[in-house]
C-alpha cells in the first residue's frame, strides 16, 4: 500500500505516495521522470545514481524513497541555476573530465557534496570522495583535476 | 596541456565537449532514460545449464499471467542465425534445440512493467536434457570431448595458417630461441550503462530500433536478415551511449528479440540488460594462450618468430576467427621481422562468447611479444630499449604481411618514454621498485573489411549550410563517448573557415545521416574526418562560387577564413559567409549542401581472413614503474609515462582522456580484471567481484604526443582511442621482472602468481 511522504527535490516541496518498496532512484526517475540518476548496477556499487540527501552523497538505489521523507534531496537537475553552473559542473567541462557521460551525474554530485564538507581537499581526499563512483572512461584523473580546480575557486562552500 | 593550435583556427584546440552543457546537467537522455508512448519491458529468459537439449518450453502461465503481452519462442521467429562475420554465423536470437551456454537465450516476455516480465519469465517451463559440457580450450581439442555443433565433427570453429618467408631457415640462423607460454584472461568492458534496446513498428510495418550500437549502418544489415525485413523497412538509432568499447559493433540477440516482441505485441518494446547480464552475456576480450618462439642473433637481430595460440571462442561463433587471424599481422610489426610462422585455433567451449574489447586482440598478443623482447634482451645482456631501438620499423617500411608504414614515430616513442623516465638511471636498481617498458602498433584509420560483399573502409558525411551560415553536419560516424562529434566538428570548422560553436552534428540515424561503417579500429577521425573534411570543401566550393561571382574575382584567388570569403591578400574585399548563404537561398534560390566521401585507396583487402591492412598506423612506447610488496605480493603502479604516434592531436584535451581512460582500462586487466568462470558459471558478476580500477587505484600518468603528421589523416591525424591499452600489461610484467626477478607469463598478474613465483626462485636459490 502507498505511504505518503513529503520531501523537497531540488527546492520544490512535494506530497508523494509511494510504495514501501520503491528506492529513492525509482521515484526519482520512474515517478518524477528526473533521469539525470542513472541505473548502473541497482545494488549500490557503481556510484552512476549518486544524489545528495540533506547535503550528503548518497546511492540513491539503496534508499528507500521513504526515507526521503521530511528531508531535501538534490539532484544534478537541481545543481545548475538556470545557464549559471556549478563551479564542479563547469570544471567537469573545461577539464574534459567526462568522455560517455553515464557516470557524470553521480560524480559530480559526489565532487560537490566532497567540496562542500571540504573546501580545499587534498588529491588523496578527492579520490577517496570519488571512490565509490565507477567511471570506465576516464581513467579518473582528469576528474580529480576538475574538482580540485572547482575546489580552488573556493565558490563551491555554500 | 598546452595547445598545438599553429596556424589552425580550429583543429590543435582542446575545445570541450559540444555535448558538454547536457551532459552536465543530466539533461543528456541516454537509451536508458527514453520512454514511448504505449512502451512495453521486456525480459530475456536465458539457459541456466551450459549445454542442454531443449526438449520443451511450455509458455502458457507466463502468456496468462496479467500484464504480460506476449510472450516469444524460438518457435515464433524464423530461426536465422546472425554474426557480425556473416559466413560463420550460428547463433540464434532465441536458441531452438540447444543451449551452449549460461546465458543463451531461450524465450523473452513483454509486459506493462518490468516486475511482471521478471515474473512471467519464472512461469515459463524448460525441460532440458543436460549434456556434458567443456570448458577449457585444450579440453575441448581432445578427440572425445562433447562437440557443441556435432553437425561439424569437431570443436574447431577455425584454423588460420600462415608462413612469411622461412621460419625454419630463420631459426637455423639464430644463436638463441626462446619459446614460452603466455595466457591472457577474459576482460569484460563494463559499459556504465547496461545494453539495451527499444523497438517499435509503425503503421505500415517498418521498424525503428533504438540501440546501443557504435555500427548503425552494420547493425541495420544484421537485423534485416534475421528479422527479415528489407533495409528499406528499418531504421537505426544511436542516441548518446554510456560506453561500447568495441563490445557494441555487432547486434545482440536482444536486438532482434525487442523487434519480434514489439511485433508479436503491436507496442513498442524496451529492453534494458541487468547488470547481472552485462557480465554474464556481454561481448569480453577473448582469452587466448599463446605459445611464442622467437629467434635472435647474438648482435640483436631478431631473425625467427613462431606463434602458435588457441583462442577460447565461447559457445558462438562472433569476432573469435576475424581477431585470432588478425593478430598474424600483428607479429609482423613493431619490429623487421624476416620470417614469421602462425597458427591460430579457434576453439568452442561452453563459455560465453567473446568480441572485441579495445584492442581487438591486440592487447593479448603485445603482452606475450613485448614480455618475450624484454626476456630476449634479458638473455642477450642488452637493454630493452636498445634491442628495440636496433629492431624497429621506420616510415615508409612495408612489411612482410603487405602493411605499408606511412607516418611512423615509433623511434621517438620509444626515446622520449625512455628521456620522461629516466629510463637507464633506474632500471636494474636494487630495491622491490622495477621499471618496463613495451611498445605497439595499431591500426591508424581502420582496417578494410567486408561490409556485406564489398570490401571497403568507408564513410561519408553530408552538410548543410543554414541561411545564417551555421552547419548542420550529418555523419554515420557513432559517437560512443569518445568525443568524435566534437573532433568532426572542429574539422569541419576548419575547413569551411566558420566558427566551431556554429556547428551542430548529427550522427549515426539510418534515416538521416550518410552512411558510415562503424566506430572501430581507431578509424572515425581518420576516415570519418576525411569524409567530412571532403563535404566541408564541397560547401566551401559552392561559397568560393558565389563570392567569385559577387566580388568579381577568380575562385583560385579566394579564401575562407573566419567567417568571411576574400581575396587572398586583400581581406578587406571579401563578403562574409551569412551573406553568402543568405544570397544563396533567397537570390539564387539554392540550397547549400554538401556531400563528401572517403574509402581509403591505401589499404588493401585480405580475402582469406577478411582482416586487410590499413591505411595508417599508430604506435606507442609505455614506460611502466612499479612497487613490488614481497610479503603479500601486490604491485603498486607508481607511474606510467605513454608516449603515443597520433599524427596529429586534433583536440588535445580529447586525446589525452583516450590515452589515460585506456591506461585506466590497461592497469586494471593486468593486475585485476577476470571473469571467474567455474564450469561455464560467472562468479564474479557484479562490481564488487569483479574489480574495475576506482579512483584510487589510478596511478599518476604521463601522456606524451608524438605528432608524426600522416600524408593521409585529416591535418595528420591518426587513430588515438585503443593504443594506449595495448601495451600496458608487458610494461607492467617487464616492470615487475625488473624489480624482483620473477616473470610472470598469465594474466592478471594477482599477488598469488608474484608470491607464489617468489617462492620457486626463492627455493632455486637454497637449492
Amino acid at each position: 500500500m502507498k505511504q505518503p511522504i513529503e520531501t523537497k527535490i531540488n527546492g520544490i516541496s512535494y506530497r508523494l505516495e509511494v510504495e514501501p518498496h520503491w528506492t529513492l532512484l525509482e521515484l526519482l526517475r520512474n515517478v518524477l521522470k528526473l533521469t539525470g540518476a542513472k541505473d548502473g548496477c541497482g545494488m549500490g556499487e557503481c556510484g552512476s545514481c549518486t544524489v545528495m540527501m540533506d547535503g550528503r552523497a548518497i546511492y540513491s538505489c539503496l534508499t528507500l524513497a521513504m526515507r526521503a521523507d521530511g528531508r531535501e534531496i538534490l539532484t544534478i537537475e537541481g545543481l545548475a541555476h538556470g545557464d549559471e553552473l556549478d563551479p564542479v559542473q563547469k570544471a567537469f567541462i573545461e577539464h574534459g573530465a567526462f568522455q560517455c557521460g553515464y557516470c557524470t551525474p553521480g560524480m559530480i554530485l559526489s565532487g560537490k557534496a566532497l567540496l562542500d564538507q571540504n573546501p580545499n581537499p587534498t588529491d588523496e581526499e578527492i579520490k577517496r570522495g570519488i571512490s565509490g563512483n565507477l567511471c570506465r572512461c576516464t581513467g579518473y584523473n582528469m576528474i580529480v583535476e576538475a574538482i580540485r580546480a572547482a575546489s580552488k575557486k573556493g565558490v563551491s562552500r555554500g | 596541456m598546452a595547445d598545438h593550435g599553429g596556424e589552425f583556427s580550429a583543429v590543435g584546440k582542446s575545445f570541450p565537449r559540444l555535448e558538454g552543457f547536457e551532459k552536465v546537467t543530466g539533461a543528456t537522455r541516454f537509451l536508458t532514460d527514453l520512454e514511448l508512448p504505449g512502451m512495453l519491458y521486456g525480459k530475456v529468459l536465458r539457459s541456466s545449464f551450459p549445454h542442454a537439449r531443449i526438449i520443451s518450453i511450455d509458455t502458457k502461465r507466463a502468456e496468462e499471467l496479467s500484464g504480460v503481452k506476449a510472450v516469444i519462442t524460438a518457435a515464433d521467429t524464423p530461426k536465422i542465425p546472425f554474426c557480425i562475420i556473416p559466413r560463420v554465423a550460428n547463433k540464434l536470437p532465441l536458441e531452438d534445440k540447444k543451449v551452449r551456454y549460461i546465458g543463451d537465450e531461450i524465450a523473452a516476455v513483454a509486459a506493462e512493467t518490468e516486475e511482471i516480465a521478471s515474473e512471467a519469465l519464472g512461469l515459463i517451463e524448460v525441460v532440458y536434457e543436460e549434456l556434458p559440457a567443456v570448458f577449457e580450450p585444450e579440453d575441448a581439442l581432445k578427440p572425445d570431448a562433447p562437440l557443441l555443433y556435432e553437425e561439424k565433427g569437431t570443436n574447431i570453429a577455425e584454423h588460420f595458417h600462415k608462413e612469411y618467408g622461412n621460419v625454419e631457415k630463420g631459426f637455423q640462423e639464430a644463436d638463441h630461441i626462446l619459446d614460452d607460454r603466455f595466457e591472457t584472461s577474459p576482460v569484460t568492458p563494463c559499459c556504465m550503462e547496461p545494453r539495451s534496446c527499444i523497438a517499435s513498428f509503425d503503421g505500415s510495418g517498418r521498424l525503428t530500433l533504438i540501440a546501443n550500437t557504435q555500427a548503425p549502418f552494420s547493425l541495420r544489415q544484421e537485423l534485416s536478415k534475421v528479422i527479415p525485413l528489407p533495409i528499406k523497412k528499418i531504421r537505426i538509432i544511436k542516441l548518446p551511449i554510456g560506453g561500447a568499447f568495441g563490445s557494441r559493433l555487432g547486434m545482440d540477440s536482444i536486438d532482434p528479440i525487442c523487434a519480434f516482441l514489439s511485433r508479436k505485441s503491436g507496442r513498442p518494446v524496451k529492453i534494458v540488460n541487468t547488470r547481472e547480464e552485462e557480465f554474464v552475456t556481454s561481448r569480453y576480450r577473448y582469452r587466448m594462450a599463446i605459445h611464442l618462439k622467437t629467434g635472435v642473433k647474438k648482435d640483436g637481430t631478431l631473425v625467427a618468430r613462431e606463434a602458435k595460440v588457441i583462442t577460447d571462442n565461447g559457445a558462438h561463433n562472433y569476432q573469435g576467427y576475424t581477431i585470432t587471424a588478425g593478430l598474424c599481422q600483428k607479429l609482423t610489426f613493431v619490429y623487421k621481422i624476416p620470417n614469421i610462422k602462425f597458427d591460430g585455433y579457434v576453439v568452442y567451449t561452453n563459455n560465453v562468447y567473446g568480441g572485441a574489447f579495445r584492442g581487438y586482440g591486440n592487447p593479448q598478443i603485445t603482452f606475450a611479444a613485448e614480455s618475450h623482447i624484454d626476456m630476449i634482451a634479458e638473455k642477450l645482456g642488452m637493454d630493452v630499449l636498445d634491442l628495440s631501438l636496433q629492431n624497429i620499423v621506420e616510415p615508409g617500411y612495408e612489411t612482410i604481411s603487405n602493411c605499408q608504414i606511412t607516418s611512423c614515430g615509433l623511434r621517438e616513442c620509444l626515446i622520449r618514454a625512455a628521456d620522461a623516465t629516466g629510463w637507464r638511471q633506474k632500471r636494474r636498481r636494487p630495491g622491490r621498485r622495477g621499471i618496463g617498458m613495451a611498445s605497439m602498433q595499431h591500426a591508424g584509420g581502420g582496417i578494410k573489411i567486408f561490409f556485406g560483399n564489398i570490401n571497403c573502409n568507408y564513410s561519408s558525411a553530408a552538410m548543410k549550410m543554414n541561411e545564417d551560415g551555421s552547419v548542420n553536419l550529418m555523419t554515420g560516424s557513432s559517437d560512443i563517448g569518445q568525443g568524435s562529434d566534437t573532433v568532426l566538428a572542429q574539422i569541419a570548422a576548419e575547413e569551411l573557415g566558420i566558427r566551431f560553436e556554429d556547428i551542430r552534428v548529427t550522427t549515426a540515424d539510418t534515416d538521416l545521416t550518410p552512411m558510415c561503417l562503424g566506430t572501430y579500429g581507431d578509424r572515425v577521425t581518420f576516415v570519418g574526418g576525411r569524409a567530412v573534411q571532403s563535404a566541408a570543401r564541397d560547401v566551401k566550393k559552392q561559397l568560393l562560387d558565389l563570392a567569385s561571382e559577387i566580388l568579381e574575382a577568380n575562385i583560385d584567388d579566394l579564401e575562407s577564413r573566419e567567417g568571411r570569403v576574400f581575396v587572398k591578400g586583400s581581406p578587406e574585399k571579401g563578403i562574409s559567409i551569412p551573406e553568402l548563404a543568405e544570397f544563396s537561398y533567397f537570390k539564387k534560390g539554392r540550397p547549400i549542401l554538401g556531400r563528401g566521401i572517403y574509402d581509403d585507396p591505401i589499404s588493401k583487402p585480405d580475402y582469406g581472413t577478411g582482416y586487410g591492412t590499413s591505411p595508417a598506423y599508430s604506435f606507442a612506447s609505455q614506460v611502466a614503474e612499479v612497487e613490488v610488496d614481497v610479503e603479500t605480493g601486490k604491485v603498486k603502479v607508481l607511474r606510467i609515462t605513454s608516449a603515443q604516434d597520433l599524427g596529429k592531436a586534433l583536440n588535445p584535451m580529447a586525446v589525452r582522456g583516450q590515452i589515460e581512460g585506456a591506461m585506466a582500462q590497461g592497469i586494471g586487466s593486468t593486475l585485476f580484471e577476470r571473469l571467474d568462470w567455474v564450469k561455464g558459471r560467472t562468479l564474479n558478476s557484479n562490481f564488487l567481484d569483479y574489480r574495475m580500477l576506482t579512483a584510487l587505484d589510478m596511478p599518476a600518468v604521463e601522456p606524451i604526443f608524438i605528432e608524426s603528421i600522416d600524408p593521409n589523416g585529416p591535418f595528420g591525424a591518426k587513430g588515438v582511442g585503443e593504443p594506449a591499452l595495448v601495451p600496458t600489461a608487458a610494461a607492467i610484467a617487464n616492470a615487475i621482472y625488473d624489480a624482483v626477478g620473477v616473470r610472470i607469463k598469465s594474466l592478471p598478474i594477482t599477488p598469488d602468481k608474484i608470491l607464489a613465483a617468489l617462492e620457486e626462485k626463492n627455493s632455486i636459490y637454497k637449492r
